[in-house]
């Protein structure tokens, strides 16, 4: 691919939405993200009184990966002007669609990976269940959390997800057996019903472009270069037929992730590189990718470098991300460190390298740790003055660990539920789009008209939300609760009446004949095999009987009676 | 024990289809909130 053409057009603004895992179709995520993120521009105009002002947009329905940037679904939108702007810019949104540059790999590796990510759930969770726990004592919350009874609902919810996994998981796997037993039958039309209808859907086409990017290097590179060519068509002249911004910034969701990282630390795109200013991710595939990825792999631990402001928001029930960004460690970790007696010296791979300029221009500071400080209630200057870095740290320094750079970590509550967290990014206005929608309009977005530093009720909706879907988790706990107690006391007797309603009842009676058929049929071939087994042990025992005299007999070789075979000659008789 | 679970799901629900109404009761209340601060918070 050459290097395309750059447009110095400062008044456009590329905005690249690139989407996660999954079968989405073409033009999906740009409509998807587009409603949330410029939906959420286009209220707050509302809110002035202002009409949203919608330019040129093109979708594209293509079902497949047509190997070219062209056509890019994209829409235009007329932003409202910052103090800075002479006028009033335009974004341009477009997609980047790799959801179908995946060919999906076999269902028995996915079984054994999806193991795998149960159990770093399940481990995820209760080392999270230790801090949300640690957040219970006064003077240790965020200045978000809400009150006592709010971070209680917090702990609880977290106890209930652990335990809910556990039993989906025993569970699932105890119906996934025998599905996987029956699907190795050679049989199409089972294979199809059993596999298909079950987990193919979910396991093979949406976890399995994890695996694929980690594996495959042919369709890796694939997916990498639909991006590449999203940011080229971005920032192509118009002249030429692009989408005339000077710089592009991306917004990743899940598995796009990924993506984004792999095409931003690719030499190949070299070029693409210097167009984005920022990567936003959202519920971040990377830390999924790195526990299932051989170390070996040097491309998912190359770091982003130069100008490029990459921000990280992770749901805190999110089970992808399933916390802050955390690459692995280099090296073994010795048997010490594993039983907590001396501190894990190991560094940390490098994955972000901002430029100087930049880092003091979004005031970041190196941390010896990934783990994002906690900004402490009642610690002093809850927005405006102070910058993320100088909030109060939750663990102290590591010694010996050399201090480098993180992408800024936003952790964020969607609804306290693993099941909608993932997707909760998209309507979560106080915590999420409206600083994304400040990212995009302005360099820092604290200078971004959508943000007002000074304006406290900013920091008051989001305890009042997180307050608000706290009072949700609760309703959800007692729901729950009332619902395994129903099952525990009255499921028997529902079970019973159940049983006597009449299609029931006549399916119940039809399974029941069924059994009886099936255990009268294998009565059945038993004794046919046993009438068919007396023939063989009688010839068996004639031949034991007669096989020594036949053998006698004829001096050599073995004699026919035994086996109903001529006698084979003997070399010497045949000449 | 397949009927017995099948009757477990439906006696759930006792707890689950009370909770499912509170939840969209919430959710208006929710578009409402983040509504009222979008107009709150918008200068001008």
């Amino acid at each position: 691919m050459n290097t395309p053409t750059r447009s110095t057009n400062r008044s456009r603004i590329g905005v690249l939405l690139v989407h996660g895992v999954g079968t989405p179709a073409h033009s999906d995520t740009l409509i998807d993200f587009g409603q949330a993120f410029v939906g959420w521009v286009a209220r707050w105009q509302q809110g002035r009184s202002e009409q949203p002002a919608y330019g040129h947009a093109a979708l594209n329905f293509t079902p497949y990966d047509g190997g070219s940037d062209h056509p890019i679904p994209y829409a235009e939108f007329r932003a409202p002007p910052g103090p800075r702007d002479p006028v009033a810019p335009i974004w341009v949104c477009a997609e980047a669609w790799w959801a179908s540059s995946a060919r999906p790999l076999a269902f028995t590796t996915m079984v054994a990976f999806s193991l795998r990510y149960l159990w770093s759930l399940l481990a995820h969770l209760i080392l999270g269940l230790g801090h949300r726990a640690s957040r219970l004592q006064p003077g240790k919350q965020s200045i978000h959390d809400g009150n006592f009874w709010y971070r209680l609902v917090d702990v609880l919810t977290s106890a209930a997800h652990i335990f809910a996994y556990v039993l989906v998981g025993v569970t699932g796997y105890a119906v996934l057996l025998p599905i996987i037993a029956a699907a190795q039958l050679p049989f199409p039309p089972l294979q199809n019903f059993m596999v298909v209808a079950f987990f193919r859907i979910f396991l093979q086409y949406n976890a399995s472009e994890l695996l694929v990017y980690c594996e495959d290097e042919i369709q890796a590179a694939n997916m990498r270069r639909r991006l590449a060519e999203a940011v080229g068509w971005l920032t192509r002249p118009a002249a030429d037929g692009g989408g005339d911004c000077e710089s592009v910034t991306i917004i990743a969701h899940s598995g796009g992730a990924w993506v984004a990282h792999g095409m931003l630390t690719d030499d190949t795109y070299a070029w693409a590189h210097a167009r984005v200013r920022k990567l936003i991710t959202l519920g971040c595939g990377l830390n999924k990718i790195w526990e299932i990825a051989p170390p070996t792999l040097e491309r998912l631990y190359r770091p982003i470098e130069g100008s490029i402001y990459w921000l990280d928001f992770w749901g805190s029930y999110d089970p992808v991300p399933a916390g802050w960004m955390t690459p692995p460690r280099i090296g073994r970790r010795s048997l010490r460190s594993f039983m907590r007696l001396e501190p894990d010296l190991r560094p940390w791979q490098c994955i972000y390298k901002p430029d100087p300029l930049l880092s003091r221009r979004h005031r970041m500071e190196p941390r010896s740790d990934p783990l994002p400080p906690l900004e402490l209630a009642g610690s002093p200057g809850a927005r405006a003055p102070v910058p993320p870095h100088a909030r109060a740290p939750t663990q102290p320094p590591s010694p010996g660990l050399v201090k480098m750079y993180w992408p800024d970590s936003v952790r964020v509550i969607n609804r306290m539920d693993a099941l909608t967290d993932h997707g909760g990014y998209f309507t979560n206005d106080e915590e999420v789009l409206r600083r994304v929608a400040a990212e995009i309009q302005a360099d820092v977005y604290t200078e971004s008209i959508f943000w007002d530093p000074a304006d406290a009720r900013l920091d008051d909706a989001i305890r009042t939300r997180r307050s608000r879907v706290g009072v949700l988790a609760a309703a959800r706990l007692l729901g729950l609760l009332g619902g395994v107690l129903a099952a525990k006391y009255l499921g028997g007797a529902a079970a019973a009446y159940v049983a006597g309603i009449g299609p029931i009842a006549s399916l119940l009676s039809a399974a029941r004949e069924f059994l009886l058929l099936l255990t009268a049929a294998a009565r059945m071939i038993a004794s046919v095999a046993s009438i068919g087994a007396w023939p063989v042990l009688g010839g068996a025992w004639n031949g034991v009987v007669t096989l020594p005299s036949g053998y006698r007999a004829r001096g050599s070789g073995w004699s026919s009676c035994c086996c109903g075979l001529p006698a084979r000659p003997s070399r010497a008789l045949s000449g | 024990m397949l009927l017995w679970a099948a009757g477990a799901a439906v006696t759930s629900l006792i707890g689950l289809i009370p909770y499912e109404m509170y939840r969209a009761l919430w959710e208006k209340h929710d578009s409402d909130e983040r509504q009222a601060l979008l107009a709150e918070s918008s200068p001008g």
